[in-house]
């Protein structure tokens, strides 16, 4: 039936009326979802554009719900929860990510709250995360109020352990500053004592031209000022004073070349002095915390004749050694009293490499302790009790920066052994 | 052997000072001591000494001023410095403006001071 618009409108007749209604109908609705489905098509890319944004993050990113449910769940967070999003989707998140669970919870808590983003650093969940430390860091999301949580999982074991590194080692340099000051300082009257008691010595003599006319003029015999002087041992006290000097000016010397290798930069060194360094400071290192006295140990030295010179960065070594006898000290502690603490350094030579051992007599490692000793973040120690990380910055010294090989064996209620290998010549003259 | 040589000895430090004129007077040598380089070039002049040791680091004249005062009146008479041991590139720097020989302090073993002086003034010795 068509329309003519000839003429005045004539009235509808109700079938065509229904008619044009129900192509209007059909029309309105195919217009209406068209413009739904490209409303539609819209939603999607945006939703696939954020979730590739999402995704492209290098970190852990698990959205959600106010409940705690999971709502987003990042490639991320698949690969470094060993859980698809299939599996997490729509499941609590105390159930998919046990090993953060209790860390996120009185975060979600904190959020709730203040409607600000909470963190907690440096958590070290272990388990399936052993060696590994994170920061978590969770966002409000706000809308009309609090809509859920963003957590942010990002893994900081590797800058964590750069950071102790370098930590570590700026302290010996600024212990090497410090030193250098106080040697300096007691040099001064160190050599007055020395000179006064060479002095002191040469006057008692019955040898010296001045010292027999002095004693003529003060009118007695030089023979008997001797024999008094044997019989009150005023030569022992002369010779005490003057050991005292000598091993006063050996630590002085000692802290006096400790500063002035503290630079990280790599020179021709003796392995034994490097070893004779390190003990000095373990026995001079002033910890109020610590519970042995250095002193009390027995030190075994199996040095060759020959000195072993290696090319190796001083203070980076030292600061192994340290370690190693430090924590060989604290092992020791636990020895029984028929067992006395012993500490056995052994430097060697061979062909391509010169060894380091550092031996103790303590209570030694269950097999399950010795194979993470070098893990970071790995410690038996009490919590609070150093941060796990000093076997670990040794080892990165020892294997990155020399291109060392570090070792530990150990036999239970027998005692721990590190073996160290330097190779003596780098192969690169330039690294 | 006629008379004692004569040491002129300058150093601001009296305790070293003092300790230092002891050993060489008890080893046979006459000594004269000045505390800064001024006096001590003045004592040079009145007592004519067969060798001068001089400290570094003193106020009013340092070490470097007698040195280069005594090259300049005296070139043939031995002038030994003394300098604390952070000064490493002491050594070379005074030994080229005509020092002997450069001694570090501080001096644990004063022997080594003797053996130095009786070398230089008997070379043949």
């Amino acid at each position: 039936m068509c329309l003519e618009h000839t003429g005045p409108l004539r009235t509808w007749y109700p079938d065509e009326e229904a008619f044009v209604g129900t192509i209007a109908a059909v029309v309105g609705q195919f217009m209406a979802s068209a413009e739904r489905r490209a409303a539609e098509e819209e939603v999607r890319n945006l939703k696939n554009y954020l979730s590739s944004i999402i995704d492209s993050m290098p970190a852990i990113l698990v959205g959600l719900d106010t409940e705690g449910t999971i709502t987003q769940w990042n490639h991320q967070a698949e690969a470094g929860l060993g859980v698809p999003a299939s599996e997490a989707l729509g499941r609590h998140f105390r159930e998919v990510m046990s090993g953060f669970a209790s860390w996120i919870e009185p975060l979600r808590h904190q959020v709730a709250e203040e409607s600000l983003p909470a963190s907690q650093d440096q958590v070290v969940p272990g388990g399936m995360f052993e060696g590994q430390c994170f920061d978590i860091m969770l966002y409000p999301l706000l809308a009309a109020g609090l809509q859920g949580t963003v957590v942010r999982i990002e893994n900081v074991t590797e800058r964590v352990r750069l950071q102790e590194l370098m930590l570590q080692t700026e302290k010996m340099m600024s212990v090497g500053g410090l030193a250098a000051g106080m040697a300096h300082e007691i040099n001064n009257p160190l050599g007055i004592i020395s000179q006064a008691a060479q002095n002191i010595e040469r006057r008692l003599s019955t040898d010296l031209p001045a010292n027999l006319k002095a004693a003529h003029e003060a009118g007695f015999g030089l023979e008997q000022m001797k024999t008094y002087f044997k019989l009150r041992q005023i030569p022992q006290f002369i010779s005490s004073i003057q050991e005292a000097v000598t091993r006063s000016t050996r630590i002085v010397g000692n802290m006096l070349q400790f500063s002035r290798r503290s630079e990280s930069v790599k020179t021709e060194v003796a392995l034994t002095s490097l070893v004779e360094q390190a003990l000095e400071l373990a026995a001079n290192d002033y910890d109020l915390k610590k519970k042995y006295d250095f002193r009390s140990i027995e030190i075994v030295r199996e040095f060759p004749e020959q000195p072993v010179i290696i090319s190796a960065v001083a203070i980076e070594i030292e600061q192994v050694l340290l370690n190693l006898m430090k924590n060989a000290a604290q092992a020791m502690t636990a020895n029984p009293p028929d067992r006395p603490p012993r500490l056995t350094l052994r430097v060697f030579q061979e062909p391509r490499f010169a060894i380091l051992e550092v031996e103790d007599n303590g209570p030694g490692m269950e097999e399950s302790v010795r194979r993470r000793v070098f893990e970071p973040f790995f410690t038996t120690k009490e919590p609070g009790v150093g941060t796990g990380l000093g076997l670990s910055v040794s080892y990165t010294i020892i294997t990155r920066n020399h291109k060392g090989i570090i070792e530990v064996n150990s036999i239970p209620n027998r005692g721990t052994c590190f073996h160290i290998r330097l190779p003596i010549h780098m192969e690169t003259p330039h690294d | 052997m006629t008379e004692a040589p004569t040491i002129l000895v300058i150093e601001d430090e009296e305790s070293i000072r003092f300790s230092i004129v002891a050993y060489l007077e008890d080893s046979g040598f006459a000594c004269t001591e000045a505390e800064n380089g001024q006096k001590g070039l003045e004592l040079f002049e009145q007592s004519q000494p067969q060798l001068v040791i001089t400290d570094l680091r003193m106020p009013t004249m340092d070490g470097f001023g007698v040195l280069a005062s005594i090259r300049d009146r005296s070139p043939e008479t031995p002038v030994v410095v003394m300098t604390g041991t952070g000064n490493g590139n002491a050594a070379d720097e005074v030994k080229s403006m005509g020092a002997r020989a450069c001694l570090f302090k501080p001096l644990y073993d004063m022997t080594v001071l003797t053996d130095l002086i009786r070398s230089i003034l008997n070379p043949e010795s």
